[in-house]
């Protein structure tokens, strides 16, 4: 049985559909690529799995439990969490007490062990403002407040949105660290070649539909993601 | 200079009260964005609570406690049932509903009790003064003003190093985030009004305290004085609230105070005008953060 199983997942704001019919089902330790241009309706998945946004139709099941209709705090405590874009780390408050919120409901200490190999500098910086942090930073404190609630399924919204090329580096590492480690992750990236070098399956989304799924080595020799990013005939270069 | 000790001395009781409304409404708009209008009939419900304490022969310290507790409790059922169904909605309809609950509150503690004031008789070793050089300190005043520095100084640590405490900073500032960590709202929400629903409390029994008696309507100008508190301060600043609410506090006495006679009854208006002036020169209050643009 697949860890998170969507099927027929439809979101709408209002009259308008961003979201017509997802299926996808992610294994245990499954990392995929949710990749597609803007408006395609990634973020929009994203936010109807964690209860943000009230899907319009459709199941969300994790290890076969429906969790639509679930608020976002029952789901995480259920074991899917999200890395928002824009980190949105709490800029008031301390690099410690960022993390301290993130572990509010963390039952068990998988990550704490690894916690000072993965984040040095979040240890470092413990004292500081998050807002004081550089964006790289901020998206390491991210990442590791979201790994604290301890979850089975982790949802990336573009965590290389904004960064220098050194700094996107440093995070692909620390998510293949994540993988490795038998985490289930489902990532949205802009940065589609990174996002594929590393994920098992990858889907494309265009306009709210899903033009692909299958592997990194059968999208890279299609022409689906050109085609979502540009439409039309265009070849690759 | 006496005479300016002295009302420093009174600016300080009646700026105490004003601070400990104004973050009462303060903590409860950073994290709903509402304007408690209700918050003044939770001083009321406070006040009618000491009322019926004392009248039960209960110690006045315990009195104190159980008062604060009842307003507490009010607020959180005050939550729970007018302000979670209209959770989310537009701020009209949020400020329409708490003026909704504050008439409906004040009809019936008229229709149940009384509409006229039922006198507080407060215990006697609180009645009199202290002389310290020549300033005349009531022990009413004194109470307050410990009272308002307790509260300040226990709620800052509250939302400092307890968790609920982070959870309401953060909320204040992104919500759906700290519904991200697992933290649930409706428990957010609703610790967010037990808190304000304590410091009402609080200032409940030391202004009825002070006027000696309690009646349903008394919760009116005072929380609307609050308003102004924390609009001068920021709304939604925390510590902008408090000094907000002092700042208020010594206009209205030094100008009680230094107004010539014939000026007196344009004390509220003088008051009003000067709020206006600090507004115009700093429209988001005097502590209000720039609003962070959300990429």
């Amino acid at each position: 049985m697949p860890l998170l199983d969507i099927t027929d997942l439809r979101v709408a704001y209002g009259p308008i559909y961003a979201l017509h019919g997802l299926n996808l089902s992610v294994q245990e330790g499954e990392l995929v690529a949710l990749l597609g241009p803007n408006g395609a309706g990634k973020s929009s998945t994203l936010a109807a799995l964690m209860g943000m946004v009230k899907p319009a139709a459709g199941t969300v099941k994790i290890d076969g439990r429906n969790i639509v209709g679930w608020s976002t705090e029952r789901t995480v405590r259920h074991g899917m969490t999200l890395v928002p874009e824009g980190r949105r780390v709490f800029a008031d408050l301390t690099v410690a007490e960022n993390l301290r919120l993130g572990a509010a409901v963390g039952k068990n200490d998988r990550w704490s062990t690894l916690f000072d190999t993965m984040f040095p500098i979040l240890q470092e910086r413990r004292h500081q403002r998050a807002g004081t942090l550089s964006g790289g930073e901020q998206q390491q404190l991210a990442i590791a407040r979201a790994l604290l609630s301890n979850p089975r399924i982790l949802l990336l919204d573009e965590p290389s949105l904004g960064l220098a090329p050194t700094v996107v580096d440093r995070i692909f590492d620390l998510i293949q660290v994540l993988h490795d480690e038998g985490l289930t992750i489902v990532l949205v990236e802009q940065n589609a070649r990174r996002a594929l070098d590393m994920a098992d399956r990858a889907i494309v989304l265009a306009s709210g539909d899903c033009v692909f799924s299958g592997t990194p080595a059968e999208l890279l020799a299609g022409e689906a993601l050109t085609q979502a990013f540009f439409g039309g005939e265009e070849k690759t270069a | 200079m006496t005479e300016f000790a002295q009302q420093i001395v009174n600016a300080l009781a009646l700026g105490g009260t004003y601070a400990l409304l104004a973050l009462g409404l303060a903590i409860v708009f950073s994290v709903l964005g509402l304007i408690n209008f209700a918050h003044g009939e939770l001083m009321t419900i406070a006040g009618y609570a000491v009322f019926f304490l004392l009248a039960a022969n209960l110690p006045f310290p315990v009195v104190f406690g159980l008062a604060m507790v009842v307003s507490a409790l009010a607020a959180m059922a005050m939550e729970r049932i007018a302000f979670r169904p209209v959770r989310g909605a537009n701020g009209t309809t949020l400020l329409i509903t708490s003026f909704a609950v504050a008439l409906i509150l004040q009809v019936a503690l008229q229709n149940l009790i009384s509409a006229r004031p039922q006198a507080i008789v407060i215990p006697s070793w609180l009645n009199g003064t202290l002389n310290i050089g020549a300033v005349t300190l009531g022990r009413v005043q004194l109470m307050s003003m410990v009272a308002a520095l307790v509260a300040v100084v226990a709620l800052s640590l509250v939302l400092r190093r307890t968790t609920l405490g982070l959870a309401l900073r953060a909320a204040s500032a992104d919500f759906p985030v700290v519904r991200l960590m697992g933290i649930r709202a409706n428990g957010v929400v609703s610790s967010a009004f037990a808190l304000s629903g304590l410091l009402a409390g609080l200032a409940g029994v030391l202004w009825v305290a002070q006027r000696g008696s309690v009646d349903p309507l008394m919760g009116f100008l005072p929380v609307l004085k609050a308003f102004i508190a924390a609009v001068i301060g920021g709304l939604g600043s925390l510590s902008g609230a408090v000094i907000g609410g002092f700042f208020l506090g010594f206009l209205e006495v030094f100008l009680q105070a230094y107004l010539p006679d014939g000026a007196q009854p344009y004390r509220d208006a003088v008051v009003l005008t000067i709020v206006v002036i600090v507004l115009t020169v700093k429209p988001n209050g005097l502590f209000s953060k720039v609003a962070e643009i959300k990429v």
